[in-house]
């Protein structure tokens, strides 16, 4: 073998190896974490308690399964968050239209106001946002048990003019395909980084 | 006629100075906006940055607008991830400092619409200060922050 072939089977042995071992490294390493969204270690079933859309109808035990699902629990008398989170998801929904649609998430929010946000009003509210958004209302004896599965806390105060005031949890849930909070997003919401965390989220999941 | 309308303007500004209302000098508000909310919400929120060249200190006491009954000002406030609003009697802008209002803090709370609040389009909204100071702006309304 001539000193000139030795070195270029040197090369190509050389440049195989780095190929393979990216390939290795692309196939078998962890998928990079989530940057905003806090992992749920031990993933909390929702729980199937009586939900109606903003259209009127019942939504079955099936509402969160075979999709995922993101979730924020507002109501329509809110000035500053719940219109800056919807507005946020909406710009972090249409970050994401180039996913498949089975892979796109629903964005919900549950309304923690069930004392004026009737179905209707969630209907004139919600998916003024998105028209995709869906609004939720629960009576108020089933809120409890829904929102002890996300660890939301929600509270009436008076407040002014405004009759009262709710003082709410607002993060953002992810809702896994198997019903079960997978990941939570704590404020501050920003769009860019919610979609990519989706993503991120979307292949481990698919990855494991 | 066009003099005429001048003279007036003169006059009426004239008016101003002299009056108990005075123009609030050292005082700029920039970026205001007003977030574009359903035509079915009976609020929404104003998010401005009022900047003091001073001298002083100023206090911003409270805001009119015609196209809403009431406007209080408050603060966000998340507390172990709850978000609660509270009401604010003054906010003070430092000399030479600024005060941003702004998603997830403070805010301009816009009750009562007089009318459905528009998709677009200003409103204008009268700041008042402590020292009988006011400061007009036209708040944009708009679905997200401007850059």
């Amino acid at each position: 073998m001539s000193r000139g072939t030795f070195l270029l089977v040197a090369v190509v042995l050389a440049l195989a190896a780095a190929a393979g071992g990216a390939w290795v490294a692309a196939r078998f390493a962890p998928p990079p974490e989530p940057v905003q969204a806090r992992l749920l270690q031990a993933p909390r079933t929702v729980p199937a308690v009586p939900m109606i859309d903003h259209s009127g109808s019942p939504l079955g035990d099936d509402a969160f399964r075979g999709h995922w699902t993101l979730v924020f629990f507002g109501f329509t008398h809110c000035p500053d968050v719940c219109p800056t989170t919807l507005s946020t998801l909406a710009r972090a929904s249409r970050r994401l239209d180039d996913l498949r649609v089975s892979n796109r998430p629903s964005v919900m929010m549950i309304s923690v106001d069930p004392g004026r946000d009737s179905p209707e009003q969630l209907a004139r509210y919600v998916p003024h946002f998105d028209p995709s958004f869906t609004g939720v209302s629960v009576a108020a004896e089933h809120l409890p048990a829904l929102t002890a599965a996300f660890g939301v806390a929600y509270a009436y105060v008076p407040a002014g003019d405004a009759d009262y005031s709710v003082d709410h949890t607002a993060a953002v849930f992810l809702v896994d395909p198997e019903a079960r909070v997978a990941a939570v997003f704590l404020t501050p919401h920003e769009a860019e980084t919610m979609a990519e965390d989706y993503r991120r989220i979307l292949d481990a999941r698919s990855a494991g | 006629m066009k003099i005429a309308a001048l003279c007036m303007l003169a006059l009426l500004s004239a008016c101003g100075r002299t009056g108990p209302e005075a123009p609030a000098e050292g005082l700029a508000v920039r970026g205001a906006w007003i977030r574009a909310v359903p035509p079915s919400a009976s609020m929404t929120a104003g998010y401005l940055t009022i900047e003091n060249g001073g001298p002083g200190d100023a206090a911003l006491l409270g805001a009119e607008s015609g196209h809403f009954g009431m406007i209080q000002m408050h603060a966000t406030v998340v507390v172990d991830g709850v978000a609660r609003m509270r009401q604010q009697e003054r906010v003070v802008v430092p000399e030479g400092g600024r005060v941003r209002f702004e998603p997830g803090g403070l805010h301009l709370m816009l009750m009562q619409p007089t009318e459905a609040i528009p998709a677009s389009g200003t409103l204008p909204i009268t700041l008042r200060f402590d020292g009988d100071r006011v400061l007009v702006v036209d708040a944009e309304v708009r679905t997200d922050p401007p850059n």
